[in-house]
């Protein structure tokens, strides 16, 4: 049987999304199927870059959404921001040294069958709708799923 | 040494030269040798690692002009 491995992805910087997703990428390489639980800040992460996000229904989760726009553009890093010129600069960096951007891992990623599994919870909290969420998503799920994969699982990490 | 199939990683970081490999390796046939080039010195511990994890065989790695030509078999 193939081995399993999940990583649920709570934080929605940078920084951390790379870690993920390069782990990710490297497991699924490796023959593992791979799942990515998304959950409250990580759910920026899979966010639609453009666009209003719909699934803000009341004004405290429209303030929210406004405050916490998210997308795979928008992250910062977890240190040294620095209003946006720390993560420039190390973006600059990364390109010289040829590190994938996060974008390009999250295309391998999904090109490795890499399962994206928002969770639902959070969703609802922070007023994202299926359709705020970028393409390729596979399902939206509670934790009793990501318990059940996780239960199955070798590897199962928290960023 | 003898290869069938050649992929060029050079310039290429981690973990790109291992996920190329892996999808590289699916059109290979049982038996055929993969030839890597890659200039990330992490590929040394990375292949043999890929390889036993994923029941192929690795062959070996030689170091040619800063690069690295790393050889696996396709179980």
């Amino acid at each position: 049987m193939t081995e399993k491995a999940t990583i649920v992805l709570f934080s929605g910087e940078l920084d951390k999304a790379m870690a993920a997703f390069i782990i990710a990428t490297g497991m699924a390489a490796q023959g593992m199927d791979v799942t990515i639980f998304f959950t409250f800040w990580g759910l920026n992460v899979i966010k639609k870059d453009k666009g209003k996000i719909v699934g803000a229904k009341n004004w405290m989760q429209k303030m929210f959404s406004k405050l916490n726009r998210g997308g795979v553009s928008r992250l910062p890093l977890s240190k040294f921001n620095m209003g946006g010129m720390g993560k420039s600069m190390l973006q600059k960096i990364m390109k010289k040294e040829k590190v994938s951007s996060l974008p390009a891992l999250m295309e391998m990623a999904q090109d490795l069958d890499v399962k994206f599994w928002p969770c639902k919870m959070s969703m609802d909290v922070m007023g994202i709708a299926k359709e705020d969420l970028i393409d390729g998503v596979e399902k939206v799920v509670g934790v009793a799923a990501y318990a059940a994969e996780a239960a199955n699982a070798k590897v199962n990490l928290f960023i | 040494m003898d290869f069938d199939v050649e992929l060029d990683t050079l310039g290429l970081q981690c973990p790109v030269p291992i996920v190329k490999t892996a999808k590289k390796m699916k059109e290979l046939e049982s038996g055929q040798v993969l030839k890597v080039i890659s200039d990330d010195e992490g590929i040394q511990e990375d292949m043999p690692a890929w390889a036993s994890s994923t029941g192929n065989e690795f062959l070996g790695i030689e170091e040619v002009d800063g690069a690295y030509h790393v050889y696996v078999k396709k179980a």
